[in-house]
Parts: C-alpha cells; structure tokens; sequence
C-alpha cells in the first residue's frame, strides 16, 4: 500500500532524486550558531517544558541554563537547550501570482512548478526532522494560513494546497508579511519563494521586524533562463502575463541594458537579504530543484557547523 | 557630362530593392508572447526605441545605397563631353612638316584650322592630330575647343618633315573607336607632295569615313633655296689646323636666285660670299676654317644661306660641328736583333699632308710596361718576343679583354712559339724551306678592300721564305693563303678583342714585302680597322625624338643664354648642342630633313578621293558595329566605377556596425 504523503510527494519530486539525497536538516541560524547574546527566556517554564538536549557553553549564555550535574560528572560546562530552544519554526511563503506561471523556451517547467517542488521537498525535509511548519500562498495577503505544526495531517494538506494554479493577478507581499507579523513566532525561518517581480521597498520595513523577532529570512528566487539572459532573436511582441500590456522591441538592441537591471535587483534582493540576517538563493527552472536545494542546503549546514 | 555604358543594371537595382524592402517590412513580429518581467523592459526600451527607430532608417538607407552604388558600378557611368552618339565625329590632321611655315600660305591654312576646332561641340566632337613622320594627338574626341585651340597653338610648328602615310590609317583607326553618326577626316597640307609620297590609295579608309582635303587655293610652287648639307672634310687634331668645310646648297627655283653664303664658326663671321644660284640648281661650296690655336676642343658653327625673295627661311641655316679626334696609341715591341729596320713602324707612319688622319703615337712595349700603359691602345704589335716572359702574357690578355687589337709576327723561337700556343695556335713546321707567295687573299675584307680599288695584282708577287705552318683554331678567319694552303695572315676574335697573326718574320731576310707598295696600305688599314672608338655621328636631322646615352650627361643648346640643362637631346629643334659628361665633350648638331625642302607640288592628277571608300555598312552589321564602337570609346574614357564600389564597400561596414538582426 503506498503511503499517501509519498503519493503526493512524488507528483513534486523525483523519489529518485530524492532517494539519493544525503539526509539533509534545515537548521534555522539563530537556532543553530547561537551567537545572539542572551536568549529569550522561554515563556514555558516549567516541569512541563522538556529537557532537549546538552550542549556546551557559550559565553553569553545565562548562568541558570547551566547543567551543573554534567559539569560535576565532566568537568565540562554544559547548557540545557528546552524544546522551545530547539524547535524550529518553519514559515513558507509561496507566490501564487500569474508571473510564476511563465516557462520559457530553455525551462523544464513553468517557475509555479518549480516553486511547488521546491516547498513540497522544504515541507518533507522540515517534517522529517519534526519541526513546526506552515505553508500558505500569497496573492493578496495570506491564503490559507495556518499556525504551524509538526502534524502529517498537516503535513498532506499543505501538499495538497500545491495543487492550486498560479493565477492571481497579484502578489501582496505588503499585506501578507503585515499578516505573518502578528502570528510570527521568534526564533522562526521565513522561507519566501517567488520571482520577487516587486518592489524592493516592501520589505525592508518588514525585515526590520523579522530581525528584531529574531527570524530569519530566506528569499529563494526562481526565475526562468529567458528571463535572466533575454535570448530572444529577432523582433519579439511581448505581452505582460499578469497586465496584459504589449510591447514590441529587438532583443540586440535592449538585451544589455536589460541584464544590468535584472542582476541589480537580484543583487538588491541578496544584499537585503544578508543585512537583515537573511539569505538568498537565486534558483532557474532550467536546473533540477531538489539538486539545487540539496546543494544549498548542505552548504548551510556546513556553514553553521 | 556623366554616360551610363549599361544602364540596364540600375533597372536591376530596382527589382533586388523589393524583395529586400518587402523582406525587411515583413521582421515586425505579430504574435505577442508572454512575458513575466516586463516592468524592467519599459524603462529600457523606452530610452532604446527611440534611437532605434532612426537607426534602422539609417540601416535601411546604407543598404539601399549599397546596392544602388554597385549597380551604378556596373552599370559603368562615364564621363565625356560628348553625348552617346554625335552628328559628327570629325579628326583634323595638320600637316606639320616646316614647309608649312611658308608665310604665303601658313596664315591662311592657319585660319582655316580654327574655324573647324572652334566648331567642336557635344555634338560634333574633334580629336586633333600633327603629323610629321608621326602623329602627336590632342588626346579622346573633345567638345572643349577652347582646349583644342590651345593645343593646336602649342603645337602646331615644327622643324620636321611629314608624312600622311601612317596619319591617315591612324585617324581612321581613332574614329572606329567613337559611335557617330556621321564620321569625317579633315587634312589641312601645303600643296607638296612629299607627305602624300607614300600614302597607299588602293587602301581606302573605313565605309563610314568622309575625307575631306584643304590646301592653299593657289597652286604656286614655294620659292626655295636650301643648304641641304655641311660637312668638315678633314679630322680636327690640332691647334691651328686648317679645315676645310665642304657646303651643299640647292635652289628649287626655277629661276636665278642671287644669294648671300656666310659661315660662322663660334659666332664670328668667318666668311661672307655672293652667290647667283642657277635655276633648280646644286651648287657646292667650300669654306676654309682655323682651328683655335689653344688646346683641342669641340668646335661649334653655322651656315646661313641668304636668298632673294625666300619664302621657306627654315632651311636656310644649317649647323655644323667639329669635334678633335684622339691620336691612335701603337705599342710595338722593339727589335733586339741588331740593324734591324722597324718596317711596321714606318708603315704607320703618314705622309705628312693636311688630308691624312691624324699621327699615331708610337710606344715601346717592354717588359715594364703596365696594363695601365696599354689599356687604350689601338694596336699592340708583338714582333720580338725574345725579352718577355709568361707575365706578358697576362697584359696581353686583359687587354684583349677590354677590346684591344694584337698583332702577333711570327718569329721562330721559344717566346714566339710561347705566345702562339696561349691562343690554341699549333706549329706544324717551323720553316717550310723555299720560296712562298701569296696565293689567296680575301679582298673582301676592310683591310684589303680599299686597296683593291688601286691595285691587285701586285700582291702576288710578294716573295717569303721559310715561313711556317701553322694551325689554328676552327673559327679564326684567314686572310691570306700562302702556296699550298699554308695562312699566312689571320684574324682570330679573341675575348672581346682580335689577335692577327702574319705568318711570316718581315726583315729583308724572309720577305720583300716591305719594298711593295701593299705594305704601307695593309698596316694603315689594319690601323683602322682596328680603331677602337668608333667615331660618332654627330649631325643629326630633326625627328621629334630624343637621344639618350647610358652614362649620365648634361646637353646644354648652344647660342641661348637661358638654356636649359637637360640630360638627353632633343631632336625636335635645330641647333647645336654641347653635349657633356664624364668622358664626353661633344657638340652634335640637328638641322632640318633635307628631303622636306623639296617643294615639289601635289600633282593636280593626284587623287585621294580614292581613300573614301565605296562600301556602305549592312545594316545588320549596324547594332553589332556600333556596340563595338561604343565599347571601344568608353574603354579609355574617365570613369570612377572603382570609386563607386569602394564607397559601397565603406558603407557596408557602418550597416554592419550599425545593423542588426531587427532593423526594421
């Protein structure tokens, strides 16, 4: 009997591809490095919260997290870490909007696919590893949003949410950061997935306030290859998938111009990103999504070791 | 103005511009593709569009021209001053020999020139041509007759003779080369007959050629004398030498004509004599001169011929000039026996009047005597080789080398036998006992020719004894047989010079030859004959030529003060001219031709309306005819197609610079 998360895994991600992936975890930076100073107190105090795990001191961390029992059996200060410490939050936030539609000549799939395999191969990794997840669109704030949780239940129904078109006329990122503010947790991941056509200005503001949740941002670009190189040959009629607007032009003649502001937005994106203690990976549909996470993905982990 | 020779290809250009607008109108795409990014193209477009829109009108422009820049290439537009195919295409052909210099007649002949090259138009176009034994032409058919009078005024006098011979094929040749409706050659001549002389009329011109002739209306004879020839009878060799200038003069009158002879040597009158020259007369005159009493130098002079009622003054000067001769240098090897007489030497010796040649110079060869000593000699004598050893030799043969002369007498000893067998000379027998005479000799050779003139037969009478045999090698030339087939005087060319032999010792003890009148002629002969420099003719008739030497020299026209230095001589002006360079000091003299002063008249029986040609041009033959015609006009005419297809090829750089796949 095949297992109905794995059926419909398998319509996003190759289970070959994905077999041969090595385990791969998605730590959150704050969680992991440890580096802020003085970790917020964890309102679940206790004998209900659970003991986690021991790991070794830091300096910056308080006195009172000290395990003075395993110091007096090692001789080696040791910090307990709780489960509020240790779980790690997980916020998916995909673009829905008619732009993510678009598969270009040199694509393997339309970037709303590539989008929906990326989150299907997040949401299984952040499930294997049992942490707290949510996954919602964005058109014009928040679809469907629901707290996250660790749940297979919830685990199917985010899945089956990928089954939706992308075919809002828009992508509210305004709206749906100002709706994900008031439900956010600390210490959470922010994984947005979108070709990020927007204004960089809507999140700056936004980003501010991730940081001071102590959250981090993880903006994964994906964009088609004719979108990034402009191969068009001859005259092309271009018209807007979410507008509708036509407008004639020769590729020779704008192709430069149009590749130096394409990089400096992407380069806008990843500056923003790191400023705010975020990062940015720039994804094309002419490459295999799982690959290019995996490949992402262990370089993070190796970067937080 | 500007002719297209193909103007079919621009039609060409036309039908390839079509398919290429129709081509570039059809790149502007209609089916609208999705795109997701559009909001960073706005920006950008909006600021290209705009420049791309005149850029691709620039595109489209340079490729229009390109290709209407190589069609007009091909289609070969020339330019003319003449239109396709005019009413007239006419040659004048002026007779430009000096008898047209006749005041009587050369005004008149003059205007009428002018009036046909002032009626040269694009309609009627002219090609001029001046004919003396050759043809000098103002250049393609014009229309400019401005630039045609010119020319004509430039060069419508000369000092030449003329012939119509070659003139008339040329010109008929000139107006193949031209699509006319009509085609004429106009001759303009003095009534004499000399440029006619050799004219071919059973030859008539091309079907489509008029002839048209224009002569003085009178048909009277020019009066004319002329000094037909001047020349020095005797060499120039020394200070004070008198010589004698022999002075050929001519009336063609056919009446007496009382006239003035003056002689000028170096501008100073010299002699001044009345003459009454009989009707159609030669008359010969001498003039004695004194050489300068300083050194040798060449000597420039002039003879002038003043007539009573002369026409034709042309002729009537004539320049002469004297050049020194250099002695011929002899080197003879003095005699070791005792008492012996040198016979050559005396041989060589003239008799001292003022008709002979100048005096050899006679020197010793000894064994001290450099290469440096002989190198110029005329004649090396080798009687006595006794004192010489093997570095003789050597002398010897680089003086043969430079073109020297060796005479070799036998004698019979060791050197002599030495020296003979270095020029393949074999001695078969040393003496052949008893008495020898000449049996052969080749009177036709320079040597004894001359002599032969006086007397043959005392030759065979010469008596030798003990003379040798000798063999010699396969191309020597033998000039004298003794009995029994034996060469008894040779000549054999040897490098780049000749080596006689004489068979023979010459003393009185093996010949007599010395008391025979022969002797003295053979040894002057065989001077001359062996004279190095040839003597160089220094008169000269006007031709319209030039004349170069292959050393660098400077000619210099004597008698002008602002005369200019050139470094050839031209052969279009009388004159005398000093020519000068490194070895050379000479003045050659140019006169007019002789034969032009024969006024004969055209006879009236003359008909050159026979070169007009009976023949009518088929009219097939007419399309093909005048493509030819056209074809061969425009090959010389100024055309630029290059220029046009390199600015094609320029353009075609910027549309590919500019260009791009999308120029609309």
């Amino acid at each position: 009997m095949v297992n109905r998360s794995e059926a419909i895994i398998s319509e996003f991600l190759d289970p070959e591809i994905l077999s041969a992936l090595p385990s791969l975890e998605i730590q959150a930076r704050y969680l992991v490095s440890g580096f802020l100073a003085g970790l917020h107190q964890s309102p679940y105090r206790g004998s209900s919260v659970e003991f986690k795990e021991l790991r070794d001191y830091q300096p910056g961390d308080s006195l009172r997290i000290i395990d003075w029992k395993a110091y007096g059996r090692t001789d080696r200060l040791q910090v307990k870490l709780r489960d509020e410490q240790t779980n790690l939050n997980a916020y998916i936030l995909l673009d829905r909007s008619a732009s993510m539609n678009f598969a270009g000549p040199e694509a393997n799939m339309s970037k709303w696919r590539y989008a929906c395999s990326l989150t299907a191969a997040l949401l299984l990794f952040l499930h294997r590893q049992n942490d707290a997840f949510s996954m919602s669109t964005v058109s014009n704030g928040l679809e469907d949003f629901i707290r996250p949780g660790s749940k297979t239940v919830l685990f199917q129904r985010f899945l089956k949410q990928l089954h939706h078109e992308a075919d809002a006329t828009q992508c509210d990122w305004n709206m749906a950061l100002e709706e994900l503010a008031n439900v956010i947790q600390q210490r959470s991941i922010v994984v947005m997935i979108s070709d990020f056509y927007t204004d960089l200005e809507v999140f700056r503001k936004h980003l501010d306030h991730l940081r001071f949740m102590k959250c981090e941002p993880l903006f994964i670009q994906v964009m088609d290859p004719i979108e990034c190189d402009f191969n068009y040959d001859d005259p092309v009629l271009l018209q807007d998938i979410e507008t509708g607007e036509r407008l004639t032009l020769s590729p020779d003649l704008i192709r430069k111009h149009y590749k130096e502001r394409i990089e400096a937005h992407i380069n806008g994106l990843a500056d923003l990103a790191k400023r705010n203690g975020g990062d940015h990976l720039l994804l094309r549909t002419d490459s295999s999504p799982i690959k290019a996470l995996g490949s992402y993905l262990a370089l993070r982990s190796r970067r937080f070791k | 103005m500007i002719i297209l020779a193909f103007s079919g290809f621009l039609i060409g250009t036309s039908l390839i511009l079509i398919p290429l607008i129709l081509h570039l109108l059809k790149l502007k795409p209609r089916v609208p593709q999705a795109y997701p990014a559009l909001i960073f193209l706005y920006a950008t477009v909006a600021k290209r569009q705009s420049h791309n829109r005149l850029r691709k009108f620039i595109v489209l422009l340079l490729r229009c021209l390109i290709f209407s820049l190589i069609a007009l290439a091909f289609a070969w537009p020339y330019l003319t001053d003449i239109v396709q195919e005019p009413e007239e295409a006419r040659i004048l052909l002026w007779d430009n020999g000096f008898s047209m210099q006749d005041e009587s007649v050369n005004s008149y002949l003059k205007d009428k020139a002018l009036n046909i090259l002032q009626s040269a138009d694009v309609k009627h176009p002219l090609a001029l041509g001046v004919v003396t034994e050759r043809v000098k032409w103002s250049g393609d058919f014009s229309a400019d007759s401005r630039k045609l009078e010119e020319w004509f005024r430039d060069n419508s006098k000369s000092y030449e003779s003329s012939s119509f011979r070659e003139a008339i094929r040329q010109a008929d040749h000139k107006l193949k080369g031209i699509s006319a409706k009509k085609k004429k050659i106009i001759i303009i001549t003095d009534r004499q007959f000399l440029p006619w002389e050799n004219v071919d009329l059973k030859q008539p011109l091309s079907p489509e050629t008029d002839l048209e002739v224009i002569m003085p209306l009178e048909r009277t004879a020019i009066k004319n004398t002329a000094i037909t020839a001047v020349k020095s009878q005797s060499e120039y060799f020394s200070p004070k030498q008198k010589i004698i200038l022999k002075i050929n003069l001519r009336n063609f009158n056919l009446e007496e004509v009382p006239a003035n002879l003056l002689v000028y040597l170096e501008d100073k009158q010299i002699l001044k004599k009345p003459l009454k020259l009989a009707p159609n007369s030669i008359l010969l005159e001498h003039a004695e001169l004194t050489a300068p009493p300083e050194a040798l130098r060449p000597l420039a002079g002039r003879v002038e011929l003043r007539a009573e009622g002369e026409k034709l003054l042309i002729d009537n000067i004539h320049y002469f000039s004297i050049n020194p001769i250099t002695e011929p240098r002899v080197f003879l090897t003095p005699l070791t026996a005792k008492n012996r007489v040198d016979f050559i030497k005396i041989a060589l010796m003239p008799a001292k009047t003022w008709y002979e040649k100048v005096n050899p110079s006679f020197h010793d060869l000894t064994t001290t005597t450099t290469f440096e000593n002989i190198k110029d000699a005329n004649l090396l004598v080798l009687q006595d080789l006794k004192l010489f050893n093997d570095q003789l030799t050597e002398k010897i043969d680089k003086y043969l080398e430079s073109g020297g002369n060796v005479v070799i007498v036998w004698q019979n000893n060791t050197e002599t036998a030495k020296m003979l067998k270095h020029f393949d000379i074999e001695i078969i027998k040393k003496q052949n006992r008893g008495v020898q005479r000449f049996e052969m000799l080749d009177f036709e050779h320079t040597i004894f020719k001359h002599y032969l003139q006086v007397s043959a037969g005392a030759w065979f009478d010469i008596l030798f004894f003990d003379v040798p045999t000798l063999k010699f090698p396969t191309k020597t030339k033998i000039l004298a047989y003794f009995d029994r087939q034996i060469p008894a005087i040779t000549e054999c060319h040897y490098k780049n010079g000749k080596v006689f032999v004489i068979a023979s010792e010459l003393d009185r003890k093996h010949t007599n030859w010395s008391t025979f009148g022969s002797f003295l002629p053979f040894w002057r002969e065989l001077l001359l004959y062996s004279e190095r420099k040839k003597q160089s003719v220094y008169s000269l008739r006007t031709s319209g030529g030039k004349m170069f030497w292959q050393e660098k020299i400077a000619v210099t026209q004597m008698g002008k003060t602002d005369a200019e230095i050139k470094d050839f001589l031209r052969l279009d002006t009388p004159g005398n001219y000093m020519v000068k360079s490194e070895t050379k000091n000479e003045i050659y003299n140019v006169n007019v031709p002789e034969k032009e002063s024969f006024v004969t008249l055209l006879p009236t029986t003359y008909d050159y309306q026979k070169l007009i040609s009976n023949e009518k041009i088929q009219a097939t033959e007419t399309v093909t005819v005048k493509q030819k015609n056209q074809l061969q006009s425009i090959q010389h005419a100024k055309n630029y197609w290059w220029i046009l297809l390199l600015l094609a090829f320029v353009l075609s750089f910027f549309e590919i610079m500019l260009a791009n796949r999308t120029a609309l």
